[in-house]
């Protein structure tokens, strides 16, 4: 019997990290201070592999170089804001031009840390890291994608951002939703209008009771011809996206869809920043007010 | 146990490296040529010494980016280079002014501070290795907050391995640190920090000698700082006069009269 309870793809991540590391001794899971219950029991049952580098996030970045320069693996896991715009040159100048590998776990991407302030928000991430061609960046909208990727990165390690969201997920979307049809990495809901929504991460959630058709990515740093030709067959396209105009995957996508004749672009107003909102808020008043949601 | 040591002839050598390097150099448009020279000396002994270099594993890590490029006469030294390969800052080179990794003894690229001690740290702790590691930042790098972080970290898991050598040569772009800083001296953090210290000439292969073998031979289950008191631009007068020589080219005629002074 399948367990269709949402769980925290994080502590999901994490015990597989575990079991990884009960078989090989290359993997190093680095923290700079950030916990979990889960990994609460990964540092008792695995000390050798984990690292604690102190709230230091250029620090760790370049330890996880150096890692992985000596034949190691380097996990490296933190909240999303601070191992990722925080700490970016690091990756630029030392990830970004060499092939060393690192598994990058950023939790809490978007507006997930909604009781803080802008420190706390990450809306930039994604075009950061899409200046990095050698980079993947994948959100997973379930925990066997999300493990499925963590399988392939230990079985072939190579630089990958994983977006992790804070919220539970389903641990396979095809499970609940009989709606979705997999397509490589993304999903698709077909429905028989003429518009196309774009999505990714746990808002997917909320778009997939609307009656229009439905794209949800989980690679955010390529589009394939297959999901190219999905998309260019809709006349009306709406990306919905937590992210920042101009940001996200706007600009992988515009390009790739010139004739569509109408593109709209769901994105979260700089004046986040100023007015203490929600996550459920800004995305109602920035994302899905259009659809009545 | 370190060899005993010629300083005529390792004046020498570094007379030799120091002449290669600006041959190197000589017709590109761009150099760092201060830099470079500020640890060259130092440089020279550790190469002499085999310390750096010459191991399967790497054993040097110039944070310090603007003086990545010291490595290139040593590399052809050891036979793994001709000159006439390195088209020093050519379009598509491999061999430019900062690291690149396509060059098998290059373990990191550089150009930004305050990168080289946290890869250092990453590297021994991976490997576990015990033999010495080099890590070379500038004075003026000190001030980049990721050093502070790979500092205390080297310190608190006591990665006695790591041998930090300071590049005192007191100059940043902005001028003399002694000037624009008045009070600062990278022991400020070091020492707080619980490194085992020394103070070189790092133009004095006796006072080097002396040093290296103290530090290198003596057990300690912490890192070393070694400040080492420099000269930007050493040895190429001209260069050593000002802070503005920093990342200024030299003629063709100031850079002929060096070579020949080196000859």
């Amino acid at each position: 019997m399948k367990n269709h309870s949402p769980i925290l793809l994080r502590d999901s991540l994490i015990d597989k990290i575990g079991a990884f590391c009960s078989r090989q001794d290359n993997i190093c899971f680095i923290s700079p201070d950030f916990g979990a219950k889960a990994l609460d029991q990964f540092r008792i049952d695995h000390p050798e592999c984990f690292i604690f580098t102190g709230i230091s996030e250029q620090f760790s970045v370049d330890f996880a170089y150096g890692l992985a320069l000596g034949s190691a693996i380097p996990i490296l896991y933190g909240m999303a804001p601070f191992v990722t715009s925080r700490c970016f040159e690091q990756y630029k100048v030392l990830f970004g031009q060499t092939d060393h590998p690192l598994l990058l776990l950023g939790i809490g991407p978007g507006l997930s840390y909604d009781h803080n302030t802008i420190s706390h928000y990450t809306l930039e991430d994604i075009s950061l890291f899409q200046s990095l061609p050698s980079f993947q960046i994948f959100h997973p909208i379930d925990i066997d994608s999300g493990l499925n990727l963590l399988n392939n990165f230990v079985d072939s390690p190579n630089q990958v951002y994983m977006r992790v969201d804070r919220q539970p997920l389903p641990v396979n979307c095809l499970d609940i939703h009989t709606d979705l049809r997999r397509i490589g990495s993304s999903y698709f809901k077909k429905n028989s209008n003429n518009t196309l929504l774009i999505s990714y991460g746990s808002i997917v959630f909320d778009l997939l009771i609307t009656d229009y058709s439905l794209l949800c990515l989980q690679d955010l740093a390529f589009i394939s011809d297959d999901i190219l030709a999905i998309i260019n067959s809709y006349d009306r396209i709406i990306l919905v996206e937590e992210s920042l105009p101009n940001n996200g995957i706007y600009s992988l996508l515009r390009h790739k869809v010139p004739n569509a004749s109408f593109f709209d672009h769901k994105f979260i107003d700089p004046a986040i920043m100023f007015c203490k909102i929600s996550q459920k808020e800004a995305r109602r008043r920035f994302l899905l007010s259009s659809f009545c949601l | 146990m370190l060899k005993s040591i010629d300083s005529a002839y390792l004046i020498d050598r570094s007379r030799y490296f120091r002449r290669s390097y600006l041959e190197l150099v000589y017709n590109s448009h761009e150099a760092l040529i201060p830099s470079v020279f500020s640890i060259i000396d130092i440089i020279t002994y550790l190469y002499h010494q085999a310390l750096i270099l010459h191991n399967s594993q790497y054993d040097l890590f110039i944070s310090k980016g603007h003086a990545a490029s010291v490595i290139y006469p040593y590399l052809i030294d050891l036979g793994l280079f001709n000159t006439s390969e390195i088209d020093f800052a050519a379009e598509g080179s491999k061999f430019g002014i900062y690291a690149n990794t396509d060059i098998p003894q290059i373990p990191m690229p550089s150009g930004s501070l305050g990168h080289g001690l946290g890869v250092a740290a990453g590297y021994t702790y991976a490997k576990k290795i015990h033999s010495p590691i080099f890590v070379f930042l500038g004075d003026g790098e000190v001030f980049e907050g990721s050093v502070y972080e790979a500092a205390l970290f080297v310190s608190l898991k006591s990665l006695s391995n790591i041998y930090l050598i300071i590049d005192c040569n007191n100059r940043t772009i902005m001028g003399d640190l002694d000037q624009t800083y008045p009070g600062y001296h990278p022991s400020l953090l070091f020492n707080s920090l619980g490194y085992r210290s020394f103070n070189i000439d790092g133009h004095d292969f006796s006072s080097m000698h002396k040093v290296f073998t103290e530090a290198i031979t003596a057990s300690t289950d912490r890192p070393t700082v070694i400040y080492a008191n420099t000269v930007k631009g050493k040895g190429f007068p001209l260069l050593e006069s000002s802070h503005l020589w920093h990342n200024r080219m030299p003629s063709k005629d100031q850079l002929d009269n060096a070579i020949k002074e080196l000859s």
